[in-house]
This record gives C-alpha cells, structure tokens and sequence, in this order.
C-alpha cells in the first residue's frame, strides 16, 4: 500500500449542488461550442456514399499533446473514392486547447495533418518519454506520429514498422505481455481495391429495405487484424498470428477494447467486428490469446443473431468492481449491454431498458460517462445511417439518415432511462455521428463530449449542467516507458459507493477519451480513498481526498 | 323448335340405355357422347352414374374443362390423388385454366410439392394477375406449403384491392413473420387488428411479430387481451412469456413460461423463455433442459442453439458448448441460404432491416 504523492491542481468549480433529477423539465446539459471556440474543421466524404469505404471514418482523440494541463483535440479526416488520389484533399486536424473555451488550429505546425484516408485514432507514451504521441489508422497504410515536445510531431511509422496497410480501423495500446511497454493492436476492415470498387447497389448484398445502396461488408472479403509487440526499442514486430488474434477469417473488425475483463493482471482484448460476430481474445499470460467470444456470452447478440457492431464502452456502471461492456450497432441489432460476471458475461440489454431505445439507430461513438455527477456511470451513444438513400427508403423502425444522440440515465437499480430529450436539441437534433471522445476541455470537473461528423462539421460539446454533484479527476502518471499508466484501474470510495476507472488506449467508436479518470461524487465533498492498482500490479492509496481537484498520482513515490 | 328440343332432351337421356344397347356394335366409342351422358346424368342428380361416365371417358382422352375438374373432385375426395392431378394438368394445359391451376397448387401442396405448388400458382397469377380469387388462394396455398415469398407477392394486392378485408393484413403478417420479416409483419397486423380489433389469431401474430423486433412493451398489452378472450391459448401464453422475459419480469415469464408447458409440454418458445429464466437464475443444468426440449420442439432456432452453448459453457463443459456453437452456426447459415433462394426466387431484395 502506497501514499498519494502529489496534488497537483485544486480546482474548485463553482457549484456542489446534489445532482439533477432526471424527471425535471428540460435542462441546459451540453452546448455546443465548435464554432465560438474557433474549431473550422470539416471532415469529408462523399455525399452520396456509392461506397462503403466513404462511410466509415473518422475518429477524435482527446490528449493534451503539449503538457499544458489542458485536453487538445485532434479530428481525423477522410479521402472519397473521387480524391483518393490526392492525399491533401483530406486535412485532419489537431486543434490546441488555449483555455476559456478557444482552440487554435497548429495542424500545419504539428505536421499531423495529412495521414491519407484517414480512419480512427489513439494516443499512448508510445516512446516512455512522457509525451503524448499520436497513432492515426488510415486506408494503405497508418501512421505513428512521435511527439518531439516542442508543438511538432515526427512520423516515425517506417521506423517502428506499425505501418499496417490495407483498411485499418481501430486502434489500442496496451502492455499485453506485462514486459513494461506497449504494444498496439489494429483492427481491419474490408479488403478493397480502390481501382476496383463493387458497383453501387448491384447485387444482392447492395440493396437495403429494396434501395440501391453501397455494397458491404457483406458479401466483400474482410481483412485480417493486426498485434504489434513493442521491441523496446522503437521498433515494433508484427506477431499477430503467433498470439493467435489474427483473425484469419478476416471479420470486419472495427472498435477495439483493451482490459482485464477476468480481473487476473493481464489484458483481455475485445474487438467489435461488423456483420459477423464480435472477439474476446482472453490473454494466456504467455504471449498468446485464446479467442472465447462465444462461451463468455459476447459474440453475438443474444438471440444468436450476428450483430453490426461498431464502437465500445467499458465500465463499472454497478459497482460490482468487474468492468462491463457496452457495445454499438447497426440499426435493429439493439446496442449491447453486457454485464460482466466475473467468469462470463451476461447480456443485460433489454433487462437494463439500454436496448429498446436503441433499435431505429445505427451506433457508432459510446462512452460511460457520469455527465452529472451523481456517482454513476451513464451511458452516450452517437448515431447516423450508413445509407443516405435511407430518407428514400421504406423506414420501418429504422431512423433516417441523420439521427439523434441516445443518452442513458444510470437509475442505480441496474437500469437506465433514456433522457436526452430532457436536455435540448443539442442531444436530439438529427446528425450522421461517428467518432466520439468524451473528457474535460476546460477541468472544470464536468465531462464534455467530442464528436466527429461524417460529411460534416463535429460537436464540441461543452458540458453546462448547473445542478451536477462534486467531482474527483485522476491523472496518473506511470512508470517509464508507460507513463500513462494505461491498464492501470483507480478506485474511488465516497460514501456508500464505491467507483472504478480504466486507464485505455483506444475507446469508443476508432477514438481516444481523455486518459484522464473523472469520477462523480454527488453530495459527498470528499472521496473517503483513493486506490490505483498499477499495470504492473502495485497498488497506490489515498484516504480523505478533497473533492472537486484534479488529482495526480504518481507510480512509485 | 320447341318440339326438337323436347326430342332432343328424350335422346340426350335415353343415351346411356342407347350406348349400351349400341355398345357391341360400336368398335370405338364416342368421346364425346359420354361426355354428353355424364352431363346428362349431373343434371339429373345422378352422381354416381355420371362419374361412372365420366371415368370411362378419362381413359378414351381428354375431357372438357368443366367435366375434367368435376372429375378432379370426385378423384380427389375417392383418395386417387394421381388421377386428380391428370386432369388438373389436363385442363390447365389445354384451357389455360386458373382454376385448374388453383386446384391443381392446393392438391400439390396436400402432397407436400412445394415447388410443384408454387409453380401451378405462378402459372394461374400469369393468367389472372388481379383476380381477387387467385389473390387469395395463391396466398393460402403459397403459406400451407410455408412459402412465404409468393404469399407476400400475392397477398399485398390483395390488401390493396381490399382494404376492409382484415384476413388478407393478417394472412400478409402471417407471410411476413413465416419469411423472419417481423419488422414488415408488424404494419399489416395492426392494421388486421384495426379491421378485427378482438381477434385472437391476430392478437398473437402481432405478439409474435414485436416480441421478434424485440418490441417488448409494445407487445405485452395485446398478448394480454388475447389471454383475456381465450385464457388457454397456449400461442398467447407463451409468448406473453416472452415478452416478459425481454422486460426483464422474471417471475412472471417463469409463471407463463410454466402455465403454457402445462398444457403443451414440448412447446419450443416456452421452453426457451423458461431456459431464459433459468440462465438468468444461474440454474444452469435446469437451462441447459429447457433448450434442449425448446430445440426438440423449433431445430430450426438459433437462438435455441446459441442459448444452449452458454448453458453447457456455464457448465463447464466445453466441448458441449462448442459443439452447440457450431450447431448454431449451421442454422444460421441455413437461415441465410434459405433467404437467399428465397429472395433469389421472388426478385424480392427487402431485407427486413437485417444488415445488408
């Protein structure tokens, strides 16, 4: 058992109010504050969408690249089948967080602006140098950009051999093999020739509700997976078949999930994949993974039906002290919940009232979040169809094209309700969402919310709620090389309820939340302790920690 | 004129006494005056008489329409199913009979021909696109062979051309949720139950087709008012059980789940909701039971074998548990290739709002 070390900043902010109740009348929860904050980006796409590789981008990371104190924000961007010659036809964008709810765009300082066909996202001390690097994936090849501490980033990808190619989609750090460094999984998608490209709604597999649309995933190749083990020294090898997480059937993997689901010390891997069903790769300890997504209950939905699955959510929404997953789908599926009993998982969807909502939309970003504070986890999905053409279709039960936000009020019984109309049309207007990335921009110890539209311009999403409860963040900071202790759990106790949060690297649907671990505290203006279980396996406490600061706590000291 | 018809009359049922009387100096009898006695003799009332005619007719050639589906009939109810179906054939391939070609698909489908029934149907509806009676049997036929496809193809007219008709919604919700279209299922149910608002047979298609959207709540009321016109439907029963079970009312899908297999112990959707519960409950070995019997009643169910595999996984048993996995892999690719052929046969590329 081990002291907290340090506090770094104190934040009080403002209001200790009990938190809100969800049966008010509507409420000011999040503004939307891209424009006024000086956030110009634009993803692209092509407006039709004939094919499939248009319709799956992009991601956002939330990481503060500069040591500022202060989460930065990188959209990612995407070429069309007409630019994709062009590489600069697409700018991804790195937006730095000045405070006071203004950004400023250093992309072109940065030199990160131009990753190709740009996919998804995650950041890790990739080097152990204690800065932020960035790892963007991409179609034909990802990129690593090395954080060189002065504003400016190196691709370093040739070097570090993590260059992927093909149709990568999500990506994770995590340090599977217990050595001290991490290594990186990708995921992939559909195997495609862009000179090539199925025709638009021609077969079987191109037409939805008897529209013509793009073609796939079904019905086209997918591709194999990717585990890069870091070297240790800046040179990663590719062992994805050695580890037995290759996905030699190629299903059409996209979010990605890195945690230690049976509590044993070692990372588990979850990879949702599209039209097939989902992996739980189950770390062996010895380098190698044994795939058990069937007999843990998470494979597929629980009728047996092949789900669409696209973005990932892990959390204690129970305080079982067991990290439980949520997981995106395709409109009709139903968004899982899956509850994690130690040895297995149980689908909880429909008992827990996340999944009914969920039926019209098809699901990309998902975070648990406690967007007020009151000491349990929520639930955010984002949505918008793959198909314009749905708005000319016979709907059914299925939402158009543009679709609303789902927002899952945790009601501490195991069950949530769907609130979002209760906060404005910030959460109910109709958008085409995929990447999300959930953190606090301006640590005022109220989560906010990132999101990056296709075809679009993003939601910055500035949390406002007057009525919140108090608020606990955690920083920490690992030992070298894996200084930001990703895998690492910390463990809070306020009151009757005790709380945990996961340290990952690559979250949500091909993004990065803030690393950060923000916890809410409701009425209690103290946390009575503190723990951090460290990816190493030792352990940090803290009693009687103030409430309503940011808090940075150190491996080791 | 009169007077010669009146002759003609007293010769036309003189002829069988004729015929026999000019039998043996007759080398090849006459086709056609046996035709005239057999219609002579149905005029008369005198069945018997005149299937006798009409059979000996049958083995000298091919009958007039009408004579020949008469004696379609007469085979048909006698238990002679290949001398039927001769003169169905017959009649439709000489006439271009629709009706021949309806009697024709119902005798193939009481046969189990599917495909032979499903063929006779589209010939009739090539014939008589928008009769409102070929509609219809192309329709019931096309769903007692469980060809969903053509019934769908056949009954959305029909519930066009006649909209205060509630079967034809129904038979339509019917044909939806035999094709795995709950979603499509659910529109013409309830507009079936506009039209008929207590009927029970519709009451429960509707059941059946939200709780397979996984429209719980939706649901429940409906299965509700069914039990309360008929308390022992064990169809309501069950899955009003299931319904429960999506909202997570445990005890009372276990107490539904129970009070359907009382009256139908090999019930598949009771005995999977009651394996539901008992996942639920952690009584794994009870589970396991339940799937098994749930499988016995519905092979064709993957949920059945994929529920299966988590009981055998909960139980430790591994190989068990693969074993079922792969066993609902196969269903499923049966699933997918039976659409396939399906959505092959009809042109129809709705999906139902399955992913592409």
């Amino acid at each position: 058992m081990k002291r907290v070390l340090s506090v770094l900043l104190a934040a009080l902010a403002g209001s200790v109010a009990a938190p809100s109740s969800p049966d008010g009348p509507v409420t000011l929860l999040f503004r939307d504050i891209g424009g006024e904050a000086g956030i110009t980006f634009q993803h692209h796409s092509a407006p039709e969408k004939k094919y499939i590789v248009e319709s799956m981008s992009g991601g956002v990371a939330l990481f503060d690249f500069d040591h500022d104190g202060l989460v930065d924000i990188y959209f990612v961007d995407s070429l069309t089948v007409d630019t994709a010659k062009d590489p600069k036809a697409a700018r991804s964008a790195l937006y730095r967080n000045l405070g006071h709810g203004k950004f400023e765009d250093v992309t072109d300082k940065a030199g990160v602006g131009h990753p190709g066909w740009g996919m998804g996202v995650c950041t890790a001390d990739v080097d152990g140098d204690g800065w932020e690097d960035l790892y963007v994936t991409a179609i034909g090849g990802n990129h690593l950009y090395r954080n060189n501490h002065d504003g400016t980033f190196a691709d370093i990808t040739e070097r570090a051999g993590v260059g992927g190619g093909g149709w990568s989609t999500g990506c994770g750090f995590a340090d599977y093999d217990r050595d001290g460094d991490l290594d990186l999984f990708v995921s992939r998608y559909v195997k495609l020739d862009l000179d090539n490209l199925p025709e638009f709604g021609k077969g079987k597999t191109c037409e939805h509700r008897g529209i013509k649309v793009q073609c796939g995933p079904r019905g086209l190749p997918g591709m194999t997976d990717l585990l890069y083990r870091n070297d240790g020294n800046g040179h990663f090898t590719e062992v994805s078949e050695a580890a037995g997480v290759s996905d030699p059937r190629g299903y059409f993997g996209l979010g990605v999930a890195w945690f230690d689901a049976n509590q044993d010390g070692w990372p588990d891997l979850y990879v949702a994949n599209d039209s097939t069903p989902s992996f739980f790769y189950v770390n062996q300890k010895n380098g190698t993974f044994k795939e058990a997504a069937f007999p843990m209950g998470v494979a597929v939905s629980e009728d047996g039906a092949e789900q669409g699955g696209m973005g990932l959510a892990v959390g204690d929404y129970d305080g079982s002290g067991r990290l439980s997953l949520f997981k995106t789908n395709f409109a009709e599926e139903y968004n899982n919940l899956y509850h994690n009993e130690g040895d297995h998982f149980t689908d909880v969807s429909f008992r827990s009232q996340t999944a009914p909502s969920s039926l019209p939309f098809v699901g990309w970003g998902a975070a648990f979040l406690d967007y007020d504070n009151d000491g349990r986890l929520d639930i955010l999905a984002v949505n918008g169809h793959v198909y314009p053409q749905m708005d000319q279709a016979r709907l059914g039960a299925s939402a158009g094209y543009h679709q609303r936000k789902l927002l899952y009020h945790n009601r501490g019984d195991g069950q949530f309700e769907e609130v979002a109309a209760r906060y404005g049309s910030v959460l109910t207007d109709e958008r085409v969402s995929r990447g999300m990335a959930v953190g606090d921009l301006d640590n005022d110890g109220r989560l906010d919310v990132v999101i990056n539209d296709l075809d679009g311009r993003p939601q910055v999403l500035h949390n406002e709620l007057a009525d919140r409860g108090h608020w606990l963040i955690v920083k920490l900071k690992g030992k070298a090389p894996n200084t930001d202790a990703i895998g690492a759990v910390v463990k809070v106790k306020a009151g009757t309820r005790s709380q945990m949060r996961l340290v990952q690297s690559g979250t949500s649907y091909i993004s990065q939340e803030d690393m950060r671990r923000h916890f809410g505290l409701g009425a209690q203006l103290e946390a009575d302790s503190v723990e951090v279980v460290w990816p190493d396996g030792t352990t940090s406490h803290a009693e009687n920690v103030k409430a309503d600061q940011i808090l940075e706590i150190a491996q080791g000291r | 004129m009169t007077r010669l018809l009146r002759v003609l009359a007293v010769l036309l049922a003189a002829a069988p006494v004729l015929a026999q009387t000019a039998a043996p100096v007759s080398p090849a009898p006459d086709i056609k005056a046996i035709q005239r006695r057999a219609r002579q003799y149905l005029a008369e009332s005198r069945e018997n008489d005149a299937v006798a005619e009409l059979r000996r007719a049958a083995k000298l050639g091919p009958l007039d329409r009408d004579l020949a589906l008469k004696l379609a009939n007469v085979e048909q109810a006698a238990g002679n199913r290949a001398l039927a179906e001769k003169q169905l054939r017959s009649a439709a391939d000489r006439f271009k009979s629709v009706q021949a070609l309806l009697q024709l698909a119902r005798l193939q489908s009481g046969q189990g021909d599917a495909a032979g029934a499903l063929e006779s149907l589209t010939r009739a509806r090539a014939l008589a696109p928008n009769a409102e009676d070929v509609l219809s049997a192309s329709a019931q036929v096309a769903l007692a062979v469980r060809a969903p496809l053509p019934a769908i193809l056949a009954l959305e007219p029909l519930t066009r051309m006649c909209p205060t008709v509630a079967q034809y919604p129904y038979l339509l919700g019917v044909a939806l949720l035999q094709a795995g279209d709950m979603l499509g299922a659910v529109e013409p149910l309830q507009q079936a139950q506009k039209l008929e608002p207590s009927r029970v047979l519709t009451l429960v298609a509707l059941g059946l087709a939200l709780n397979g959207r996984k429209m719980y709540a939706e649901a429940k009321p409906g299965l509700l008012r069914a039990l309360e016109l008929e308390p022992e439907n064990v169809e309501a029963t069950a899955a009003l059980a299931e319904a429960e079970d999506g909202l997570g009312e445990l005890p009372e899908a276990e107490a539904h789940a129970e009070r359907a297999l009382a009256r139908a112990s090999g019930h598949a959707t009771a005995n999977l909701v009651m394996g539901m519960v008992r996942m639920k409950q952690e009584r794994y070995a009870e589970a396991r039971a339940a799937f098994e019997r749930a499988i016995a009643g519905d092979p064709g169910s993957p949920k059945a074998y994929y529920q299966l595999s988590l009981a055998y996984a909960r139980l430790g048993d591994e190989a068990g548990a693969q074993k079922q996995v792969e066993l609902y892999q196969r269903k499923l690719r049966e699933i997918d290739e039976q659409v396939h052929r399906l959505r092959t046969a009809t042109g129809i590329s709705d999906n139902g709002g399955m992913r592409r």
